[in-house]
């Protein structure tokens, strides 16, 4: 479980250190509860977590993401073309660059939805918001992912 | 177009219950359109889920596995999140229960003594466990999940505890009744890596226990 959650905070922050340091101090958040028996998710509860120290991180520091610091991150690629290789890795920072494009509460749940798998239930216990509005968040998402993917490829 | 966005995003998402999958499946084969949207949903959501899976084969780093080192286990942290213990003796009636009333159906190959409580797998553990039963079954992740054993609820008890060569620390559990298709799944040893877990003995049997 915690691959998927440090890729989670990966995908919110755009950087692995970033990443890294929001799951660190979720993770001791959540070590520091010792008695939560109202937990009935665990998986869920963990992602919750996540979600609400990235977004009072937003809120408290203005944080910018940056999916550009990334590339010395990547582990060397199975793929014997370096030339393959780099145009994978600029695929994928720009597809990151396209996600952050997205506000704070579109990019949540998209990625929660595409990148982790998680049903709408899931989402909207994860972000405490209606079965209706993790619809609509993913469906506006979606549409603007379309309309930014379009403007990029006419340029 | 016949489907409105919420309802390609919930297939796409596999969100629809099976009787709408099968209406959208059945204009899916007829409508150009609709094919179009699909498939570039579906190749969206593969290249963005792809950029970010890289770093699920990257080192935990020290930092956060260093979280784990404390004198409790971490695997044994999130299974006590919402464990509900079920004491001895209920187990006990469980299982004569079951031996009365079961016709034709599985024994208890492993009744629990007194000293092992039995325990609920939670869903962060289940998903292992199910990943694990994918890759031995060859079958899909949806499959397995859509089976409903996802939404059973798994009871297990803790037969031994030890540190691998590896120095992970493993629990072996034998899981209480746990079963998919035709396989009895009785047995897991699970390891705690760095502060990653990973299952690295499942074993399990076609067909049910029967008592001797």
């Amino acid at each position: 479980m915690i691959p998927r959650l440090r890729r989670y905070s990966y995908s919110l922050t755009g950087s692995v250190d970033k990443g890294d340091d929001l799951l660190q101090d979720s993770i001791v958040k959540i070590l520091s509860m010792q008695n939560e028996s109202s937990i009935e998710n665990v998986n869920a509860y963990f992602y919750k977590i996540i979600s609400n120290a990235w977004k009072d991180k937003l809120k408290k520091k203005n944080l910018e993401v940056s999916p550009i610091d990334e590339y010395s991150n990547y582990l060397p690629s199975q793929n014997p073309s370096a030339q393959e290789d780099m145009e994978s890795r600029q695929q994928s920072h720009n597809l990151q660059s396209i996600i952050n494009q997205l506000s704070d509460n579109l990019k949540t749940a998209f990625l929660l939805a595409t990148v982790e798998e998680k049903s709408y239930k899931e989402i909207s216990e994860i972000l405490n918001i209606p079965l209706g509005t993790v619809m609509s968040r993913l469906n506006e998402a979606r549409k603007q992912l379309k309309k930014i993917i379009h403007k990029k490829e006419l340029q | 177009m016949k489907f409105d966005d919420n309802t390609i995003n919930s297939y796409i998402d596999n969100e629809l219950t099976e009787l709408e999958r099968l209406e959208f499946e059945a204009e899916l084969k007829i409508n150009s359109e609709l094919q179009s949207a699909v498939n570039d949903l579906i190749n969206l959501n593969i290249k963005i889920k792809n950029s970010y899976d890289h770093i699920l084969n990257q080192k935990i780093p020290s930092s956060i596995a260093s979280l784990f080192e404390e004198k409790e286990s971490f695997l044994k942290k999130l299974l006590k999140f919402k464990i509900g213990i079920i004491p001895a003796l209920s187990s006990m009636i469980i299982a004569s229960v079951a031996s009365v009333f079961s016709v034709n159906t599985i024994q208890l190959a492993f009744n629990t003594p007194d000293s092992q409580p039995l325990y609920v797998l939670e869903n962060s553990s289940k998903d292992l466990v199910l990943n694990e039963l994918q890759k031995i079954t060859g079958e899909s992740h949806d499959s397995i999940y859509l089976s409903g054993i996802f939404d059973q609820q798994i009871n297990y008890s803790i037969q031994s505890e030890f540190i691998n060569n590896s120095g992970d620390q493993c629990t072996e559990v034998h899981f209480d009744q746990l079963k998919y298709k035709d396989l009895t799944i009785n047995e897991a040893i699970i390891c705690d890596s760095g502060g990653s877990q990973k299952i690295i003995k499942l074993s399990f049997i076609k067909g049910s226990f029967q008592n001797i």
